[in-house]
């Protein structure tokens, strides 16, 4: 079975997000072909083991189909969307030197600002190539790499080589072979062994031209007893064409190695969301996601964990708030193999308006995984009864020596809350919000601070939006 | 022949291997409607075309309509030849319909229950042996009316089973209590679909079971609470102890919400048998053997006591403290 949603308007509500840069590309390519991926490849001079792995995933892209389950995008035509769109300017080291109307984006979004308070590094991407990136002399001195990942192909061929692809593989299904084919921007982050950084990274990833797609790839790589907070921002501002994010994340945690990996995405309502995530966990190391879906028109989008090295770690905490228009597929992927492993699962969604949440995951304990842990857990609450609200969570346990619990609810709010508030003085759509913050509160806890603040003013749109 | 079967109602991707489940079922040539003689005043007859959810067609089945007219009716087949059979419940009074299956052989059977202003209780009681395979798809619809499906599947190699009900009035009720038992290379399959279609209905599944030696289950439990069916409360509560490290576990507790005001909720818990309980118990001077029985039977008692035959509750515990 699809799921469907009706076509929508997109009431502009995220403010802030819909700043429309007038600033003309230098360079646009619509469409899919051998010659496109060749040109892509040609502009960004990449070695031939490069471009041998796009035109392997464009002829996998071509022979794969669109998956038989989950939300509609059969709408999707990949030959009336810009594939690659390459702003004005090349990446700069400055923000100075960042073109003016880019850079009123950026400052509106907050980014240098969060850069000379309190990160150890910033990458700003705009449509299809970076623009920015910067890390602290103190990181550089460490040894820590952050920069541009088509930069690291230049510079860092074989650390690239030996990872890329290694995670997710150009197999995984039809839309990660799209990103192979096209793969333009994104970071690359390798942290020695034993630095920590106490500090985090940020990348922000911004698409502005209308009718274009975004395929970033983020690399990480955290080598062992060494510890990294990264953050990845996504917006756009809205168009009545259909944009498409196809970006993928490719993780490495080694041994006693810990990784917050955080994403606040809140995409326009004209984007189609197709991210693939993973990461690869070794002995004693911690994987922590952070995710936060409030924007686009459907995202799919379900990172997998791959607890290899005895004692790993994963915890997931995710919140997704759908409303008007809003099909939000999201979930999470787990595969224990190594004894000892242990997974936290802390999901909750909103929807509201006729918008679709649908949580789904798998876990998967393998035979060797013994005295595994898992506790997963799921509320979802409905504001109204247009909206939908599905769980399906797929549970595969193949050893006796593990324990592993599921639990999920959905309810609404309850009346009386919402009465005993009004009676206090508020009003009807105050005591709502303030029941829906304290519901999403435990996650809002894990976010980056001014994160947590944004997520409760969108909170605070989207209810009043609704009701008022 | 391998076939695909007990597809779910919505599908997730392939690559978990639990949307449907391909099983060899043996082809059955030929099927001897007189071996099965039925003891009652019932409705017997020999029809074609035998269409079933599960996703298997025979030709020719055995047809029984159970109008329900006494308190108690009680059905026993010997399935020592292939049995495809469909029993029609329909019921306007209170009643306890059991319905029992022992033999080595294949039994297929459907059984629709409808009702309308009535409460029924449904026995189903698989006691197949070994080899044998028990493959049941119910279908229940209730308007205005309780019914509450205990189902013990605990015989066969194969065990399938595919459950529709739909509650298509206010205050209906419908609960499942479904105890399974995986020995050898057991292939337990359960797909089950609650559509609490009204306002104000209720339903409650709760699903047990043990799984030893090399056994393999999925089940696949789905509450729709679908649009109008405000105030509906649905809880699904699948609990499954692992007790061999080669037996396999799968579960897919879906829950479908197109209602605001609901009360749903669904829990899975799987694993070796809680260490806790275990050390309480030898704490008290049990041996580790009689602890864990004890604590294997306390799961299995939730269920078995569902049925009020006392005898037929001892010999189902009596089966299952013989194969584990």
């Amino acid at each position: 079975m699809k799921t469907n949603i009706n076509e929508y308007e997109d009431k502009e509500t995220r403010n802030i997000y819909n700043i429309k840069s007038t600033l003309e590309s230098s360079k646009k390519i619509l469409g899919l072909s051998e010659e496109i991926v060749r040109n892509i490849s040609k502009e960004k001079n990449e070695p031939d083991w490069v471009l041998n792995i796009r035109l392997k995933a464009l002829d996998l892209y071509n022979k794969m189909e669109d998956p038989d389950w989950g939300p509609d995008i059969s709408y999707l035509n990949i030959d009336e969307l810009l594939t690659y769109v390459k702003p004005s300017t090349g990446e700069n080291r400055s923000w100075e030197d960042v073109p003016d109307d880019i850079k009123e984006v950026f400052d509106k979004l907050g980014i240098p600002e969060d850069e000379k308070k309190n990160l150890a590094g910033v990458g700003a991407q705009f449509d299809s190539e970076m623009i920015y990136h910067n890390l602290t002399e103190k990181m550089k001195e460490l040894g820590v790499i952050y920069t541009n990942f088509d930069v690291a192909i230049q510079e860092y061929p074989e650390l690239v080589k030996e990872y890329f692809t290694k995670a997710v593989p150009l197999t995984d299904h039809k839309y990660i072979a799209l990103h192979y084919a096209l793969f333009s921007g994104g970071s690359f982050v390798y942290i020695p062994a034993g630095v920590k950084l106490d500090q985090p990274l940020q990348s922000y990833f911004r698409l502005n031209e209308k009718g274009a797609g975004q395929f970033e790839h983020t690399l990480i790589i955290v080598e062992d007893s060494a510890s990294l907070e990264f953050i990845e921002g996504c917006s756009a501002p809205g168009y009545n064409e259909l944009n498409l994010h196809a970006g993928c994340v490719e993780l490495f945690v080694k041994k006693n190695a810990y990784l917050r990996f955080s994403t606040i995405e809140n995409w326009s309502k004209n984007m189609l969301n197709l991210n693939t995530k993973k990461c690869y966990v070794e002995e004693n190391g911690t994987i922590e996601w952070i995710m936060g879906s409030f924007g686009s028109k459907v995202s799919m989008l379900y990172p997998l964990s791959v607890l290899n090295g005895r004692n790993a770690k994963c915890e997931f905490t995710n919140i997704s708030f759908a409303g008007k228009g809003q099909n939000l597929d999201t979930g999470f992927k787990v595969i224990h193999n190594a004894p000892n492993t242990k997974t936290v699962v802390n999901a909750k969604s909103i929807s509201k308006d006729g918008g679709i949440c649908l949580f789904r995951s798998y876990s998967w304990v393998k035979n060797n995984a013994k005295n595994s842990k898992l506790a997963l857990s799921c509320e979802s609450l409905m504001m109204d009864s247009e909206s939908r609200s599905d769980t399906i969570p797929v549970n595969n346990i193949e050893t006796s020596d593990c324990v592993f619990s599921h639990e999920a609810s959905i309810g609404k709010i309850s009346e009386r809350a919402i009465f005993y508030l009004m009676s206090r003085g508020m009003s009807e759509v105050e005591a709502k919000a303030l029941i829906v913050r304290g519901f999403a509160e435990p996650i809002a806890k894990a976010f980056p601070v001014e994160y947590a603040v944004e997520m409760n003013r969108l909170i605070n749109l989207e209810l009043e939006g609704s009701i008022g | 022949m391998e076939k695909i079967l007990n597809s779910t109602p919505v599908r997730t991707t392939n690559k978990f291997k639990i949307n449907d489940i391909k099983v060899d079922i043996p082809d059955i040539e030929f099927i001897n409607f007189d071996d099965y003689k039925i003891d009652g005043n019932y409705n017997v007859s020999i029809k074609d075309k035998f269409n079933s959810r599960i996703g298997l067609d025979y030709n020719k089945y055995l047809n029984i309509d159970l109008d329900v007219n006494k308190d108690n009716i009680n059905l026993e087949f010997n399935v020592n030849k292939p049995l495809v059979l469909n029993i029609n419940i329909n019921s306007s009074i209170d009643s306890t319909v059991n319905i029992k299956y022992i033999g080595n052989n294949i039994a297929i059977t459907k059984i629709n229950t409808s009702l309308n202003n009535s409460n029924i209780k449904l026995n189903v009681i698989n006691l197949l042996d070994k080899e044998a395979y028990n493959i049941i798809e119910f279908t229940n619809t209730l308007v205005d009316s309780n019914m509450t499906t205990n189902f013990i599947d605990i015989g066969g190699k194969v065990k399938l089973s595919n459950l529709l009900t739909d509650l298509n009035s206010s205050n209906s009720t419908y609960n499942l209590n479904n105890l399974y038992l995986g020995i050898n290379e057991d292939i337990i399959d359960m797909n089950y679909l609650i559509n609490l279609n009204k306002p104000n209905t209720n339903s409650e599944l709760v699903v047990e079971g043990l799984l030893n030696d090399k056994s393999k289950k999925s089940f696949k439990g789905t509450l729709d609470f679908k649009e109008g069916s405000s105030d509906s409360i649905g809880h699904e509560n699948e609990n499954c102890i692992l007790l061999s490290d080669e037996a396999k576990s799968k579960s897919l507790p879906m829950m479908l919400c197109h209602e605001e005001s609901v009360d749903g909720a669904h829990g899975v818990s799987t694993g070796k048998i809680d260490e806790e309980k275990l050390f309480y118990l030898m704490s008290r001077g049990l041996s580790k053997d009689e602890s864990i029985r004890l604590i294997l039977n306390a799961n299995i008692n939730k269920i078995v006591n569902c049925i009020d035959d006392v005898n037929l509750q001892q010999e189902i515990i009596d089966i299952i403290n013989k194969e584990i």
